[in-house]
């Protein structure tokens, strides 16, 4: 059992390591082993949950009290007596159970009319825009966050500044100058050669390389070695009584919840649900895409309640974009624009945030958004992690009061 | 260089020979990497005649083709994913044309069709069967359409992107986007508009009993513009419209070029028109498109040697092949593949897979430090004793400690690494095996983990 970050920092590292790596190992590593004392156990985190394929919002957060709802969807259309009601108006879809009992206890809120000008209907395009937090014709080759961690604000000496939940690709939104590591489980992470082996690869692999693609690889490979032990020892000491529901997103969520309670320092998390881009027949896969991120949410909240990270922990999701407002002829939604987000944790201020956009002033079939989704980035970015958001997002956006 | 020169087929100077880097280069992209046979044969054979022999077919070719498809038989009647991966895999090990099935990846990335939602292997093999067939044949044509058109009404795309439900009454406008935006012209070369009427153009293109049907019931016969072309066009129309676009030759060659030959940078304009020009003259002929790359002078030049990283397919692939493994599981290597990011016949999405970069990240980088300890291993694991070192330097005449070093070096990264990095490797050869069986054949095994999991290693 290792009770503080020093022990676990200590063991990641052996001696030899870190000589053999010389000057070439990354900065975070030296560091980390010079300064395993600073335990910074009080850090807020933001758990960014990108849903993707285009959410259908309509269906999401639903307007079930307007007549227009029930006029643009038929096949579709959830009926009243099942939406987990917010007001008279506007209700959860049945699915997000989860989700409504956060907002009951206050720590959910639900954002209206979000979205940028001149919506792109491109899932590639608009995620871009997302992530990048750019609409320029030749977007920028990092992300909103990749730009975020190479500000002092968020580096910590000896930690990990972002943790990406995936095996694949690196979503661009972390792409940056640091190099942001990716988990899918903790039985990734273990190399199979062992502690020795582990020191010989990491000795073969840092004397120093001078062409760009091959740096990133050195650089990428030590980082690989060096994580994979840290969370070799982590993942022996966790202990939760909450039983989170046996679903893709609820693991990475978990583990999420481990790192965290174990004083890891990471500040970023970032996990994708996928399945969202729903042409045809989107009754039942909605609801369970819906069911899992409600569940998945509500049990990483209960857990961080129960070891009392709660308040230092904010989750948000967005999707790329909303859908269209009428259904398409195959029971499913085409590709439309404006969508709801969700911010949850122990400091939002709870409930809706912003005006439902009306049914009736549409944009070519699509709801208008009123809120452009760079003024929640700011708001989060400067309120929640204090990290200046100017530069990262190319201007200067109105905050909003989300946070309690 | 002018794009001329550039395109001009490679010929070996003082600064720039033909050496065994240049033939592993070749295999590398044109194929799944070479054994050291091919390295050294392909060095005598001087690069025009070398690429000959790619493009003729440079693989074992020991399998016959029925066998391969009562393979294939097979693993769709168990329906096994896996095993149809594993198929492909062993096409790649051991079938007579490395490069047709190299493009049949390619094809596979570019019109990219996901098992997730077409749940159906048996459309899903009938597809990379047309890949292969059109590997390195026409992408268009006026007579037939070529793979163009052939994509647009295959059964396993129809229902990728959900053209049974596109109705007169209701027209689906998902795969009139995709051939758009990622199948032909490139994201900004259309309006919307356009893509609304070409949804309509393809409505009543249906699958029914897993074959294309024309549903003229839901068709809708009435006029469209597209893409500043009017009349009462159908899918057919459509797809000529949009392949005679200036941008499409321009589009496909940009994705070949980066590829083949340039992942980080587009090929420079003068180059791009030169292509696209010959594209189009020779009717979208991708076997034309392919060679030409392939003999360029770019291809062989700085900017393209190892500046690639290496996918999943090639790093697996390739290490068994240059290991020379006998009896290696096609299928675990297929397993290792997905733990990688790069499962067949699951591509991510519609887009394709990212590669480049977007294959690295710590988890497929301890993946792939994993896989390199797995291949060589004499006991445990998916391909214990699977594969033997020291009998292949052996088998070379490769005995004395430096020897074996420089064998395994220049076979596995052109002999290109660090001096420390050198150094150390040659100690480990000798420092002792913790645990059990320390004998000069284990440490040749180790000291082949150690290369493979070098950084050199990812780099294609």
């Amino acid at each position: 059992m290792f009770t503080n970050r020093r022990e676990f920092l200590g063991t990641a590292l052996s001696g030899s390591t870190l000589i053999s790596m010389g000057l070439t190992a990354p900065t975070f590593l030296c560091r980390s082993a010079l300064a395993a004392a600073a335990r910074s156990s009080g850090e807020r985190v933001l758990v960014v949950i990108q849903l993707s394929g285009g959410n259908d919002g309509v269906n999401t957060a639903i307007p079930f009290g307007d007549d227009l709802y029930v006029k643009n969807r038929t096949a579709l259309r959830i009926p009243t007596d099942q939406v987990l009601k917010i007001d008279d108006y506007c209700g959860l879809h049945p699915s997000l159970a989860g989700l409504s009992k956060l907002l009951e206890d206050n720590q959910l809120s639900v954002l209206h009319g979000i979205g940028y000008p001149n919506p792109s209907r491109s899932h590639f395009r608009s995620m871009d825009i997302w992530q990048t937090a750019s609409m320029a014709e030749k977007l920028p080759g990092d992300g909103w966050l990749g730009r975020a961690l190479g500000g002092s604000e968020l580096r910590r000496e000896g930690t990990v500044p972002a943790i990406n939940f995936g095996g694949g690709k690196l979503p661009l939104a972390l792409v940056g100058r640091t190099e942001v590591p990716s988990l899918n489980s903790l039985a990734d992470y273990k190399l199979q050669p062992g502690a020795a082996g582990r020191d010989r690869l990491t000795a073969v692999a840092a004397s120093e390389r001078t062409d760009g693609t091959l740096q990133f690889l050195q650089r990428s490979t030590l980082q690989a070695y060096a994580t994979s032990g840290r969370l070799e020892e982590m993942a022996k000491n966790y202990d939760t009584p909450i039983n989170y529901p046996a679903t893709e997103l609820a693991r990475k969520l978990k583990l999420v919840a481990q790192l965290i309670d174990a004083g890891f320092g990471t500040q970023i998390f970032y996990a994708s649900l996928d399945g969202f881009d729903t042409h045809a027949n989107q009754l039942q896969s909605h609801a369970n895409l819906l069911k899992e991120l409600g569940d998945a949410v509500k049990a990483f909240m209960d857990d961080l309640g129960h070891h009392g990270h709660r308040d230092r922990a904010l989750v948000m999701t967005f999707s790329e974009f909303g859908r269209r407002v009428k259904e398409n002829g195959s029971r499913g939604t085409d590709h439309g624009a404006g969508a709801p987000m969700f911010l949850a944790g122990g400091k939002v201020k709870a409930g809706q945030i912003g005006k439902y956009p009306s049914l009736s002033d549409l944009d070519d079939g699509d709801l208008k958004h009123h809120t452009d989704f760079r003024s929640i980035y700011a708001t989060v970015l400067e309120d929640w992690l204090g990290c200046p958001s100017r530069e990262v997002l190319g201007g200067a956006f109105n905050r909003s009061g989300l946070f309690a | 260089m002018r794009a001329v020169d550039l395109l001009a087929p490679y010929d070996a100077t003082p600064a720039n020979p033909w050496d065994r880097r240049k033939v592993a280069h070749l295999y590398r992209r044109a194929a799944f990497g070479a054994t050291w046979a091919e390295l050294e044969e392909g060095v005598k054979l001087g690069p025009q005649k070398c690429v000959d022999r790619i493009l003729s077919g440079a693989g074992p070719g020991t399998i016959r083709e029925q066998d391969f498809a009562s393979m294939a038989r097979t693993a769709v009647s168990a329906g096994s994913d896996r095993n149809l991966q594993g198929w492909w895999i062993f096409r790649m090990l051991a079938g007579g044309h490395p490069l047709v099935e190299r493009l049949t990846l390619f094809w596979h990335d570019h019109f990219a069709t996901s098992q997730d939602k077409v749940a159906n292997l048996a459309l899903m093999h009938d597809q990379n069967q047309l890949f292969r067939k059109f590997a390195l044949g026409r992408f268009w044509d006026r007579d037939t359409g070529g793979l163009l058109l052939t994509m647009s009404r295959d059964p396993a795309m129809l229902i990728w992107l959900d053209s049974n439900s596109n109705r007169r009454a209701a027209p689906n406008e998902n795969y009139a986007r995709e051939v758009m935006e990622l199948f032909a012209l490139g994201i900004g070369r259309y309006t919307e508009k356009d893509i609304q009427e070409a949804a309509r153009a393809f409505t009543g293109w249906f699958v029914n009993k897993n074959q294309f049907r024309f549903v003229n019931s839901e068709h809708d016969a009435g006029e469209k513009t597209v893409l500043g072309k009017k009349g009462n066009w159908d899918g057919v129309d459509v797809v000529r419209i949009v392949a005679e676009q200036p941008a499409a030759a321009e589009f496909l060659i940009g994705k070949l070029y980066r590829h083949l030959v340039n992942e980080n940078e587009p090929p420079a304009p003068a180059v791009l028109a030169e292509l696209a020009e010959g594209y189009r003259q020779r009717e979208y002929d991708t076997r034309w498109l392919v060679e030409t790359m392939l003999r360029s002078t770019l291809f062989f030049s700085p900017a393209s040697f190892r500046q690639k990283i290496t996918s999943p397919i090639d790093f697996t692939v390739g290490t068994a092949r240059r290991l020379e493994g006998s009896r290696v599981s096609p299928v675990a290597l297929a397993d290792v593949c997905s733990k990688l990011g790069h499962t067949l016949f699951h591509p991510p999405n519609v887009a394709g897979w990212e590669e480049g970069k977007a294959w690295i990240n710590s988890s497929t980088l301890l993946g792939r430090s994993n896989f390199s300890q797995a291949i060589v291993a004499s006991r445990g694991g998916p391909f214990a004793g699977r594969t033997d070192p020291a009998a292949l330097a052996a088998k070379h005449g490769r005995s004395s400690d430096e020897e074996i070093l420089n064998f395994f070096l220049d076979l596995l990264v052109d002999g290109d690494v660090p001096v420390e990095t050198r150094t150390q490797l040659a100690k480990s050869l000798n420092s002792p095996i913790e645990g059990v069986g320390d004998t000069r054949s284990e440490r040749i095994r180790r000291l082949v983990q150690l290369i493979l999991s070098l950084p050199e290693y990812n780099l294609c």
